[in-house]
């Protein structure tokens, strides 16, 4: 079907390049964007609610838990809630927000961890030189990120693929 | 272990090589090897040489062969420094569609078996491998690579060093010669 070639990747690289395909759960369209719900492994899917506040559910069948994940560069990536439209982010104090209009609040590092979660760890931002990580504690609700740990489940995300 | 093994999710494409996947008498240093276009090794230790890329990156190719398989292919170029040996090693890998867990790796077999593995075997997603080895023992590594703390400055001998050289005792297979074979046959089937 598709053949991605080096050309189609390299179109959507950047955040504020113009949308398309957000709303057809294809992950195959649109070169470098990735649909997915992003399940933290304390069971809480993340979740960014049309007023732009970022929290955990666990309803799986919920629009707002939906996100885009684009790569804007090696290993780097932004993430949109599809249905919000919303970027996710995190300041540096190492709250996490969301925000309309994406700028380098939004840029995580992706990284795929030995037991192969992933962690998403702010690209701009670190606390005393160590890495600060998205991560939803076990109520749901967004750890800073001054607390978080590469080896906290907290901060263990899976990107699971919209069916 | 394997001379190379390949993972991969609808997320992710990752390769690890042993330093000698070509045979035991030549020492890959990583700095020889990239996957795709350009791509270095991410993760580099002594007896493993990690690509951990996204599928989108690295010019890796998707293919969607069901609803529910993608397969991933892209290519390892292996260019000596010491000598003009060249090699593009095309390596593959299918994902489920549906989960977000890495395939798990394959009991190892013989590269021109592997055709029959990655069709028959719904279980093994693991489309290519080049290993013979899964019933050898592990590879010590030279020095040359095995330094622990220095090994990223310590040069790697190269292909046919001549010198005195610590080699292993033969236990890895010699498959550098079955190569355009092999490739052939795995680019014919994709």
């Amino acid at each position: 079907c598709n053949d991605m070639t080096p050309e189609q990747m390299a179109t959507n690289v950047n955040c504020s390049s113009p949308e398309r395909h957000t709303r057809s759960y294809d992950y195959m369209e649109g070169g470098d964007i990735r649909v997915r719900r992003l399940f933290c492994r304390t069971q809480w899917y993340l979740r960014i609610d049309k007023r732009g506040k970022v929290k955990g559910t666990q309803e799986m069948k919920n629009n707002y838990n939906i996100m885009e994940i684009r790569t804007v560069a090696v290993g780097i990536v932004a993430i949109k809630g599809v249905e919000s439209e919303f970027y996710l982010a995190m300041n540096k104090e190492g709250k996490l927000y969301a925000k309309k209009e994406c700028n380098e609040d939004c840029n995580f590092k992706e990284l795929i961890l030995e037991n192969h979660y992933n962690t998403y760890a702010s690209a701009k931002w670190t606390h005393n030189g160590g890495e600060m990580f998205v991560a939803l504690n076990q109520k749901g609700i967004p750890v800073r990120g001054k607390k978080t740990k590469k080896e906290q489940k907290t901060a263990h995300f899976l990107p699971m693929a919209i069916t | 272990q394997s001379p190379m093994t390949v993972l991969c999710s609808i997320d992710w494409f990752m390769v690890t090589v042993h330093p000698f996947m070509l045979n035991n008498d030549v020492c890959v240093h990583f700095h020889e090897l990239h996957l795709g276009l350009g791509c270095p090794p991410n993760h580099v230790q002594p007896h493993a040489y990690q690509f951990t890329y996204r599928v989108t990156e690295c010019g890796i190719r998707a293919k969607a062969v069901s609803q529910d398989m993608v397969i991933y292919s892209t290519e390892i170029h292996y260019s000596s420094k010491g000598t003009p040996s060249k090699f593009v090693i095309p390596v593959s890998c299918a994902a489920p569609q549906k989960s977000p867990w890495l395939t798990k790796p394959c009991s190892m077999r013989v590269a021109s078996k592997s055709r029959a593995t990655a069709q028959k075997d719904e279980k093994c997603y693991e489309v290519f491998s080049l290993s013979q080895s899964s019933q050898r023992p592990n590879c010590d590594c030279p020095p040359c690579v095995f330094s622990e703390e220095e090994h990223t400055q310590v040069p790697c001998h190269q292909a046919g060093a001549q010198e005195a050289q610590p080699l292993q005792p033969s236990h890895f297979l010699d498959i550098s010669e079955d190569w355009s074979l092999h490739t052939d046959d795995m680019i014919g089937s994709m």
